[in-house]
């Protein structure tokens, strides 16, 4: 017994020290980029790791990032982008997975499927025929066209999600509501729809994540002179990564950084139970 | 409250037919149980009258309406589901009042409906609970509350009690049958549970395989059971069925079996006469054999036999015995105070006035229910009788 719990005791400190290391990878680069903002460009150069001097924080790496680097700007643009992107996936494919998960009509499961497919392509295959499309739509270099590509992408993700969760409700739920009075429209909207919660913040996270820091897609669509004003907070980054290949202010750049990070961030830790019981919930029941 | 007339009624599911011309008319503030084993087609034709299911031919009519082109919110119906279906998001009280307010019904009206359902169902104190914070008996409570604060015009319950333990189904059962008669309202019951049945039904309609089989009150079925399903369907312990051979002298009819020849009265025995010579399916009632030693029923020549006893269960007033008789296995319901053995062979004597004859091919009953008979009586003026 005895040797058991030295065992025992052996194996969870080991779990904890594997679980520390993993935390401390994790973790220690997101403080070291939090004190690197305040530290002034010399000081970063001369020793990276080292804590900066508390007698000298320079906030004005932040005032810069927000004002000279035009980060207010970029950060107005990814928080805009960001929410109708959210609000139009949840919006849409809420419905499209309800209904794909409830009712059998002619075509529904290619349906699925095609929706489906969309998780399999990389982006990166459809960019240069998008990019042709959404010239000859005069949609390049504007916001709504970056939008139609962000809602269209996070689109095939939240509707395998939520399909998975509309079957796994109960169906005499629905009937229920039925008879109770309501219309399609409401049972989803008063009845399914709060069922589906997990799923639905597990699908906000992942769609907030995805498009807060998306690069990729911004760069092509947002590329010409004319779209400077509209660029996202990833875009902005590296805008000030190229400015600074001549004059490095890269104080100014962790700032930028750390205001980057921080919604993401706080988005995560706020919502982190429902994700992990959205997730689990999807994947027993789906 | 309204009546419900079912003319026709089919469903197909492809090739599988779920219910077959159902023809059934329950009346106003009638409790109507529908019954059946799994996959009888009760569940299904219960669906079709809510609206949840499409109608195949046929037509359900609630009062003077055909509804089979309504949906289910403008039938004017509530329903009670066998896992309750309670939104769980909710409160009790936004549960029972999420019906009134999908009818745009004014707030003050609402809530003293609400009110008035759960005084009547003993609420009061749960209506700001969620449904998981209730017991099993709490939730059918609110799924009764939230069926009954639309005062529909027919209530439509699917197996209501089957997820309740033993103590407190009974108990429900019992509320239920209170609720219906304060209420008034027009109910469609189904279950699968012939003691539910029995207890609760006005009338019940015994349903197999998407035939109905017989529609009558309680009494009627378990005295003059339209076929063998019915008779071997109602009654617990189930009916015995043996075959025997009849033969007719003088006007009565023998009927040999394995260790008896029982002999029935003239007026039953007419009844029997083309069947001289032929096989009948002879069914008696466990509860119909007595011990010959106690017997109040007198032993003559033609009511009496042997059966040997392989097991007794004792459950309090009655023993169940478990014998055979020649190859036939026979179950009897014999008064606890009987000296009945196991292992040993018992004198019985058999009520030939409650026995019954069926056709062995198509398993109808061969006599007909007394006309005296008030259940049978009732039986013709309204219940469509269809033997498969």
């Amino acid at each position: 017994m005895k040797r058991l719990g030295c065992l025992g005791i052996a194996s969870v400190v080991g779990i904890y020290a594997i679980l520390l290391g993993y935390g401390v990878v994790v973790v220690y680069p997101m403080i070291w980029m939090l004190y690197t903002s305040l530290k002034r460009d010399d000081a970063i150069f001369a020793n990276p790791f080292q804590l900066p001097d508390f007698a000298d924080l320079r906030w004005v790496n932040y005032r810069n990032a927000w004002v000279v680097a035009k980060f207010g700007e970029y950060f107005g643009n990814s928080v805009l982008v960001t929410a109708v992107t959210l609000l139009l996936v949840l919006l849409l494919s809420s419905m499209a997975a309800y209904a794909l998960a409830r009712f059998s009509f002619p075509g529904a499961k290619p349906l699925l499927f095609y929706f489906l497919a969309g998780l399999m392509l990389p982006v990166q295959m459809a960019i240069v025929p998008l990019f042709f499309q959404m010239k000859s739509m005069g949609l390049l270099g504007t916001l709504h066209g970056l939008l139609l590509a962000y809602v269209a992408s996070g689109l095939p993700f939240a509707v395998f999600v939520l399909t998975g969760f509309f079957r796994s409700l109960p169906a005499s739920l629905h009937e229920s509501a039925v008879i109770d009075g309501a219309n399609e429209l409401q049972a989803f909207w008063h009845i399914m729809r709060p069922l589906a919660k997990p799923g639905l913040v597990t699908v906000a996270i992942f769609s907030f994540l995805g498009t807060w820091n998306e690069f990729f897609m911004a760069f092509i669509f947002l590329s010409g002179e004319g779209a400077t004003r509209f660029r996202t907070l990833p875009l902005g980054l590296a805008n000030i990564a190229i400015v600074s290949q001549y004059r490095t202010d890269w104080g100014m750049a962790f700032a930028g950084l750390v205001m980057a990070m921080l919604p993401a961030l706080l988005a995560y830790s706020l919502l982190q139970k429902h994700l992990t019981k959205g997730i689990t919930l999807g994947a027993l029941k789906g | 409250m309204a009546s419900v007339k079912l003319q026709h009624l089919t469903k197909r599911f492809r090739d599988v037919v779920a219910v077959n011309d159902l023809n059934l008319t329950i009346r106003d503030k009638e409790f109507l149980v529908l019954v059946g084993p799994s996959g009888c087609g009760k569940t299904t034709a219960l669906r079709m009258i809510a609206g949840l299911e499409e109608i195949t031919e046929g037509e359900i009519y609630i009062g003077d309406r055909l509804v089979n082109d309504l949906i289910p919110k403008d039938r004017d119906i509530a329903m009670v589901f066998q896992n309750y279906a309670l939104y769980p998001h909710m409160t009790v009280f936004d549960n029972m009042a999420f019906g009134l307010k999908m009818r745009r019904v004014p707030k003050e009206q609402i809530k003293s409906e609400v009110d008035r359902a759960a005084r009547i169902l003993g609420l009061g104190k749960l209506l700001h609970r969620k449904p998981k914070q209730l017991s099993g008996g709490q939730r059918q409570r609110v799924a009764l509350g939230r069926a009954i604060v639309r005062r529909p015009q027919v209530f439509l319950m699917d197996e209501p009690l089957s997820n309740l333990d033993a103590k407190l189904r009974v108990q429900t059962r019992a509320e239920l049958i209170k609720l219906h008669r304060e209420l008034g309202i027009t109910t469609i019951y189904v279950t699968h549970d012939q003691v539910e049945a029995m207890t609760m039904g006005h009338r019940i309609a015994v349903l197999n395989e998407g035939f109905m089989q017989q529609c009558d009150t309680p009494l009627t079925l378990y005295r003059h059971p339209a076929n063998v399903f019915v008779a071997g369907f109602i009654g617990s312990p189930a009916m015995n069925f043996v075959e025997g051979t009849v033969s007719m002298a003088n006007g009565t009819a023998v009927v040999e079996l394995p260790g008896m020849k029982l002999g029935f009265s003239a007026d039953r025995a007419v009844h029997l006469r083309p069947y001289d010579g032929k096989k009948i399916t002879f069914g008696v009632r466990p509860e119909d054999i007595h011990d010959r030693a106690i017997s109040m029923v007198p032993a003559r020549e033609g009511n009496t036999g042997t059966i040997s006893v392989d097991v007794i269960e004792p459950t309090g007033d009655r023993c169940v015995l478990y014998a055979h008789a020649g190859e036939e296995t026979i179950i009897a319901s014999i008064s606890s105070e009987s000296k009945a053995r196991e292992l040993a062979d018992l004198e019985v004597v058999i009520d030939m006035d409650k026995t019954h004859a069926f056709d062995p091919t198509t398993g109808a009953a061969i006599f007909p229910p007394p006309s005296t008979d008030e259940g049978a009586k009732e039986a013709e003026e309204s219940a469509e009788v269809s033997a498969q």
